[in-house]
């Protein structure tokens, strides 16, 4: 749980999620922060003429949504995260494709919530989903497949790491 | 008014402009940050409606006053983000509408460098006017398809 001038970050219990339906024993035994929300406060630059956020701030959003997840995997999971970083030196994902629907405007003055969680974990990418929302209704629906690279190269996911994607999988 | 070099040009149903990447357009990787190319591509689709326009004067009138304020809004997008694009490097983005439904487009549309396909995106906008979802009126429909050569799309995209 961390606050920001421009937005907060909650992360949700595995109770929380399991709420979304999702409920398994192995959920229930781990600890790790499994789903960020992000609020976010849009200002005064972000709405268009039209008074509605302009769709590619929502892939913005989405980012910070995505950092901010690996970031508290990476607090939640310290030596799993350094394993990964010996293995592969300065390691980052990058956006190889993405799947975008845009239900409904938000507006000035929303706060929304970003969610994020892993679908997928391959040996060189993860799909991860992502929804933005206002309260209980889905303004964005998205799929993003993101490769594994380090030291400027695709690289196969270091063990560690996909056992820490996978274990957030729903 | 339209200018060429800003504008863009269609030819043969397709609308090609170009675009220089300035340091504002990348992240702190020295690559284009990938939400940029959104913004590109939609400098596209509004200077393809622009030049459109300007072709098709008599029948943007008409779908003025049929609709009027009409807009396109992004409804759906699928993107294939292929290869980095770099500061100063010059972008081509192309555009062309794949499928015209009744109150939808699909276009296509893809960013090169040379003879490299950089971004590809299938972009699904839907028609507005007073705020609502309209069926496109036949007028602008016709300004679409008289600039459009359903053969060659798939042929030069």
């Amino acid at each position: 749980v961390r606050d920001r001038t421009a937005s907060t970050f909650v992360v949700r219990s595995e109770w929380e999620r399991n709420r979304h339906g999702v409920r398994s024993r192995q959920l229930a035994l781990r600890h790790l922060p499994i789903e960020i929300t992000a609020l976010l406060y849009c200002d005064i630059a972000v709405p268009d003429f039209s008074g509605i956020v302009y769709h590619a701030n929502y892939l913005r959003f989405m980012e910070r949504g995505r950092t901010n997840h690996l970031r508290l995997m990476g607090a939640g999971q310290h030596a799993l995260f350094a394993e990964a970083q010996a293995e592969t030196p300065g390691f980052a994902f990058v956006v190889r494709s993405m799947q975008i629907d845009f239900l409904k405007p938000a507006r000035m003055d929303d706060v929304l919530d970003v969610v994020t969680w892993p679908v997928a974990v391959k040996g060189a990418s993860i799909t991860l989903a992502q929804e933005v929302r206002r309260g209980e209704v889905v303004l964005v629906r998205a799929q993003v497949r993101v490769a594994f690279i380090s030291e400027g190269r695709a690289q196969p996911i270091p063990k560690a790491l996909r056992a820490l994607m996978k274990a957030d999988q729903i | 008014v339209t200018k060429p070099n800003l504008d863009g040009e269609i030819r043969a149903g397709h609308h090609h402009m170009e675009v220089r990447v300035y340091y504002e357009d990348t992240d702190f990787s020295g690559v284009i940050y990938h939400a940029n190319y959104l913004r590109f591509m939609e400098r596209g689709r509004t200077n393809y409606l622009r030049l459109l326009g300007a072709d098709h004067r008599d029948l943007f009138e008409e779908t003025q006053t049929e609709s009027p304020g009409f807009a396109f809004v992004v409804r759906s997008m699928a993107i294939d983000f292929f290869k980095p694009a770099f500061m100063d490097d010059v972008l081509e983005i192309v555009t062309a509408p794949i499928e015209v439904k009744g109150a939808s487009i699909m276009l296509l549309q893809q960013c090169r460098r040379g003879g490299d396909l950089i971004v590809e995106a299938r972009v699904r906008v839907a028609f507005v006017s007073g705020g609502k979802p309209q069926r496109i009126p036949t007028a602008l429909r016709l300004a679409m398809e008289a600039d459009h050569l359903p053969s060659e799309t798939t042929a030069r995209l």
